[in-house]
């Protein structure tokens, strides 16, 4: 009877692999992991190489200087159509992160807002591209509704907040110190200038609200969670064209859209001859008058019978014209004039001073006219089924996409000036935004996301302790060096994708880490080097820990595959996984090693066909055991923690299956991580990350010339950066699909 | 020690109650126990999840007593020692409240899994961790007017303490919205929980609390400024079911928030030094939630493998290849449950039951074979606790021998009062999905009417 030692890694390994199907991801063309050029047969080599019949890779270069050899994977379809997206809503990070960039980092931190935001639930972690729910529960509702609150009440409470926030006149705010502020701060929580109607709406409540501070919170309450912040609301371009100057309009005295009343008193209806002292005002209503006219007139003639002189006033537009103005007696024709404010209400105020017998006063009419033409707005015509995009939708897009939070100031005045209407426009915006620390934090949730580093395991206790290594939080400190190490390739050293999956350096900022890499502990932003085969970005702590009793080549194949290559693995059929298991679970550990018995129970029927894809890779990953330090000799021990035998390890792999024009011999992990640093594959899979992670959802037809203009300049040597640059600005940024914006 | 209303008064008074469990809940008052000394029936759904290695979970003995129609019982009590490694001996005392449940399953054609396969009785079509039948009992319990006449400030309490309930495996509760599955959020804190279920009591009716009047006013605002959004020429229809629904949500909030807050003394919570405090604090909430009538359903997930344990990875790799390891982290777990059933079961209500017998506790797993291979989703792991006022019998360890789990569910629904045209949902007749291999196998109890038929000897009818 065999001894049962101890178990998997491979086993649970199993489950997030494929038994059946193909792999290979978009390669096309057929051109798949088995297919030419990969079984030693090589189609090609990558450049300085040899070939991959058997041969060892060069060094790795920033370009694919053999592209023929290794056809990307994305091709640009400029007549394929987008499927319609609705709307989406800001992420719960770019909520916040944009509201903090608002009011400040403090009021984010305190107690209430804290409190607040907790009640808005939390967004999967992992690969959010993939997982991302674009819908709201109450919960989302709810929690933002207190959030809102939480942060105007926390903003009004700081002196020195409110006046940044509210501005300085907040603490005793009047109608024009609230105007100032949704002209302001609200132009950029709602990111696009408040709507005519609703500024209106908003002034309203701010009185109703008695004004003051308390009004001034009032309106920052109900701008954080209006639809334009709460969700990224993009509205079509529009078009507006100069209009020759409205025809003269003329009001008749018993026009009856024309307010009339004795000044002070409720409104009597059109009423042509007045007899009787007092003001009298004719009130134009803001329809009327439009936006296109900019004179007003009034037309009068007044009569005195009994020889005495008429007085009057006449106001236009509150402006006096005549002030005690004295006509001898008779009859008079007089008419007044005055330059208005487009779309303004506007009113006439005839003060009559003396009637008495024979005097009386007729108003004629009033008179709108224009001496310029108005502005026509409409959309844009869609071209080719995009509809452009107005520049503040242009502005948020780039803004979230590189610093996952809405626009910053700079940003929306050149929305306000209308600059991003072109990728020329945009891009030195895209290049400014890339630099800021914002675009950091976002490189390390597109990191977090495409890698998977929610899920780094904690070492085996046995493991660890056998290392003298204290497992406990060791699984975010291989993630923050992971970041660091990438932050500082694609940041520090304007890395290409040769270099990231390449370069021996680290961050090993703990005694722990440094012990692991076999290397100083980092200090600062220098890093340290990496000497004992580390290095790139899948050689290192995080990628390669193991929670288990053994290092896992089944797990480290498929995170090859899956996250580095962005190569689909289907999943295994389960039962088939179940046997396997008690297959394992059978073999003689003491005279095999992991290599052996994974070999031995993925080598047959349909699992073969993935795992011819994962082991390979998995295999040349051995001289690293589960903790991720180097190692002469697998150790394999029972399921109590006792070392049962020792094994050499093998990590020569002769059909790696990595890719079309890649090396079919890996020797171990520098082959395989030089192998990486060639592949096209890596390129095509940082491109579509960056991608995709711009509209956190996954790759459609009609985004294929984006991305491959990305892909293409990775495979050309470009840098990560330039690329991640490229990834958010083109053309198709400054449109949507025109199906997604016609109602 | 059991409580009654009445000693929770006295304890509000200042005596001492010594509640092992929930020595801070206070109810001033319970809603639900004014009605004439009736008490409505509550739901609560438990889940965890990487299934059960069966001998580590199921009693050594068999059911071996024909009780209906292929149906075999035999009293928890005659089981010697504890159930079972998993459901060890804190479980002995609610053996007379708890049935084990054995031999139901789900239909299935291929083995993925997801975590409502408890409760929504549906497996994903692709490895998406998406069911199908995207509705769980939970939600459809909440909507109904069966189940509350009248509002509730909150329709579901939903916890999974500790856990980001938007992980893949972090949630039990489905519902569709625009016709798309939409994962429910659940309270993965307790302190949100908290504010959720007693933050707005501030005493005073919320008709004249000034925050809450605020509140209301300003939502009405908002609600209008999306309206104003959503009437724009440029709104495509996509998006303007995107900002409807987010005013309809509003305005579901803003019917809540004027709700009178529950008359109780919220319970009190203590400093979560380990996932076993986590775990106390969140049964402590959910159950003066039901107490106070704030809910009559509750969704609890509970994730961890022990006090201080919570790696995903780690159990995953568990449930494939280590069942040493895997039983010790599903009897933690399952001591949470106990914990739950247990202060349950401490408070008498009206009707001189207790609130665990007025309730009906469903504990299930996304799994039965932890390894999800040939016996997947077939013999799910499931508890009760409870009898739904009398309509459930309790004590037993019960096989059904193979029926499907779907008539569980519909049995749920029927103690909670609702009948098949309160819970069945995009035409399909029962509740779930009813495609998958081995049809055959299934057969007597695919028409309409087995569908439709609580399960027998399990629900008495009464």
């Amino acid at each position: 009877m065999a001894t049962r030692f101890l178990t998997l890694t491979t086993l649970a390994v199993l489950a997030g692999a494929g038994c059946a199907g193909v792999i290979g991801g978009g390669a096309p063309d057929g051109q798949r992991p088995g297919g030419p050029g990969t079984d030693g047969s090589g189609a090609g080599a990558i450049a300085g190489g040899a070939g991959t019949d058997g041969a060892r890779p060069s060094p790795p270069e920033a370009a694919i200087t053999d592209p023929e050899a290794q056809p990307p994977r994305f091709t640009c379809d400029a007549e394929a159509a987008a499927e319609a997206t609705a709307l989406r809503r800001l992420t719960r990070s770019e909520l916040l992160h944009s509201i903090e960039a608002l009011v400040g980092a403090d009021v984010m931190a305190s107690d209430p807002v804290t409190r607040a935001a907790a009640r808005i639930p939390l967004e999967p972690p992992g690969d959010l591209v993939a997982t991302f729910q674009n819908g709201h529960a109450a919960d989302h509702v709810e929690g933002i509704l207190l959030t809102a609150q939480a942060v105007a009440a926390e903003v009004a409470a700081d002196d020195a907040v409110r006046v940044r926030v509210l501005g300085v006149c907040a603490d005793a705010a009047n109608r024009a110190c609230a105007e100032a502020f949704l002209d302001g701060a609200g132009t950029r929580i709602l990111r696009r200038p408040v709507d005519p109607t609703r500024r209106e709406a908003l002034l309203s409540a701010f009185d109703a609200e008695g004004g003051g501070l308390a009004g001034m919170q009032w309106l920052l309450s109900r701008l954080l969670q209006s639809p334009e912040t709460v969700f990224h609301v993009e509205l079509p371009r529009q078009r507006c064209d100069a209009t020759a100057p409205a025809e003269t309009l003329r009001l008749a005295w018993d026009d009856a859209s024309v307010f009339f009343a004795p000044l002070g008193a409720a409104e009597t209806g059109p009423q042509q001859t007045l007899t009787e002292a007092g003001w009298y005002v004719w009130q134009i209503p803001p329809e009327r008058v439009g936006g296109d006219y900019t004179g007003l007139a009034i037309e009068l003639s007044v009569q005195s019978d009994d020889g005495v002189p008429l007085e009057l006033d006449v106001n236009l537009d509150d402006m006096p014209l005549l002030h005690g103005q004295s006509l001898d007696a008779g009859e008079h024709t007089l008419s007044a004039s005055v330059e208005i404010a487009a779309g303004e209400p506007t009113k006439v105020g005839v003060y009559f001073k003396n009637p008495a017998g024979g005097r009386a006063l007729s108003l004629a009419a009033v008179t709108l006219s224009s001496d310029r033409g108005g502005m026509a707005c409409t959309p844009v015509a869609a071209e080719a089924g995009a509809m452009p995009l107005d520049d503040w939708s242009i502005a948020s897009r780039v803004a979230f996409a590189l610093t996952g939070e809405g626009p910053d100031a700079l940003l929306l005045e050149a929305a306000a000036a209308g600059e991003l209407g072109s990728v020329e426009g945009v891009m030195p915006h895209a290049e400014r935004l890339i630099e800021t620390p914002q675009a950091r934090r976002q490189l390390e949730a597109i990191l977090d996301a495409w890698l998977g580093l929610h899920a780094i395991p904690t070492p085996h206790p046995t493991i660890a302790g056998l290392a003298g290594i204290d497992a406990v939080g060791l699984p975010e400190e291989a993630r923050r060096e992971l970041l660091d190490y990438a932050l500082h390739l694609v940041f520090d050293l304007q890395a290409g994708a040769a270099a990231l999956m390449s370069e021996p350096v680290g961050f090993p900022r703990s005694e722990r880490m440094a012990t692991l890499y076999g290397a100083e502990q980092a200090q600062g932003e220098t890093p340290s080097a990496l000497s004992e085969g580390h290095g790139g970005l899948l050689l290192r702590i995080a990628p390669l820990l193991s929670g288990q009793l053994g290092s896992s080549p089944i797990l480290r194949g498929v995170y090859v595959r899956k996250r580095i290559l962005c190569d689909e693995l289907p999943s295994p059929d389960f039962s088939i996984v179940s046997t396997r298991l008690e297959q394992f679970e059978a073999e003689d550990r003491t005279a095999m090693s992991t290599r052996e018995a994974v070999t031995e129970i993925t080598s047959e029927g349909a699992c073969n066909a993935c795992h011819s894809q994962i082991n390979p890779l998995g295999f040349a990953l051995e001289p690293f055991g589960p903790l991720g330090q180097p190692r002469a000799e697998e150790i394999v021990f029972d399921a109590d923690g006792e070392e049962i035998a020792r094994h050499p390890i093998d990590s020569v792999v002769e059909n790696a299956n990595l890719e079309a024009g890649a090396p079919g011999v890996l020797t171990g992990p520098e082959d395989l991580s030089a192998a990486l640093a060639n592949s096209a594959k890596v390129r095509a899979c940082i491109a579509e990350r960056f991608y995709t992670h711009a509209q956190l959802r996954p790759l459609s037809d009609a985004d294929g010339c984006a991305v491959s203009a990305v892909e293409m300049a990775l495979r050309e040597g470009e840098s990560i950066k330039t690329a991640w640059l490229r990834a958010v600005v083109h053309e198709a940024l400054l449109s949507r699909r025109v199906e997604e914006v016609t109602p | 020690m059991k409580l009654s209303r009445r000693m929770f008064l006295q304890g509000a008074g200042g005596a001492l109650l010594a509640i092992p469990t929930l020595p801070s809940l206070l109810p001033r008052a319970a809603r639900a126990q004014d009605e004439g000394g009736t008490a409505p029936v509550r739901y609560v759904q438990w889940a965890t999840n990487h299934g059960q290695y069966p001998e580590k979970f199921w009693p050594a003995p068999t059911p071996s007593s024909e009780v209906a129609g292929g149906v075999r019982s035999m009293p928890l009590r005659d089981i010697s020692g504890p159930l079972s490694e998993v459901l060890d001996a804190s479980f002995d005392p609610l053996r007379d409240r708890i049935n084990l449940v054995r031999g139901l399953d789900l239909m299935v054609e291929q083995n993925f899994h997801n975590a409502c396969v408890p409760t929504c009785a549906s497996w994903p079509r692709v490895d998406n961790h998406v069911p199908e039948h995207s509705h769980s009992v939970d939600s459809i319990l909440e909507q109904s007017d069966k189940v509350y006449p009248s509002p509730v400030a909150v329709p579901a309490l939903r916890l999974t303490p500790g856990v980001n309930s938007s992980y893949k495996w972090g949630s039990f509760s489905w519902t569709t919205r625009d016709g798309e599955p939409f994962k429910l959020p659940a309270h993965d804190s307790t302190a949100t929980a908290f504010d959720a279920v007693f933050g707005n009591s501030t005493g005073d009716s919320p008709l004249v609390d000034p925050v809450v009047t605020a509140r209301v006013r300003l939502t009405d605002q908002v609600i209008e400024d999306y309206r104003q959004v959503s009437g724009g020429s440029a709104i495509s229809s996509g998006d303007r079911q995107q900002l409807e629904s987010y005013m309809d949500l509003l305005a579901d909030v803003q019917r809540r928030m004027q709700l009178q807050a529950p008359e109780c003394t919220p319970p009190g919570q203590l400093s979560e030094s380990d996932f076993d405090v986590l775990h106390r604090n969140a049964i402590d909430i959910a159950v003066a939630a039901m107490l106070c009538d704030a809910t009559r359903v509750v969704a609890y997930h509970a994730y961890q493998g022990s006090p201080t344990l919570y790696e995903e990875e780690t159990f995953h790799a568990w449930a494939h290849d280590d069942r040493n390891l895997h039983a010790p982290m599903q009897n933690w777990r399952y001591r949470q449950l106990a914990r739950l059933i247990e202060t349950m079961d401490s408070f008498v209500e009206a009707n001189d039951r207790t609130l665990l017998e007025n309730s009906v506790v469903y504990a299930g797993n996304e799994l039965s074979d932890p390894g999800h291979g040939g016996s997947h989703l077939q013999s799910m792991p499931i508890i009760t606790a409870g009898s739904a006022g009398g309509q459930l019998v309790t004590g037993q360890y019960i096989d059904f021998g193979g029926r499907l789990l779907n008539n569980l569910l519909v049995t749920l629904f029927q103690v909670m009062g609702l009948g098949p045209a309160d819970y069945e949902r995009e035409g399909v007749v029962g509740f779930g999905d009813y495609a998958g291999r081995d049809r055959n196998r299934y057969a007597e109890w695919l028409s309409d009417s087995e569908r439709r038929r609580p399960l027998p000897y399990l629900f008495t009818g009464a």
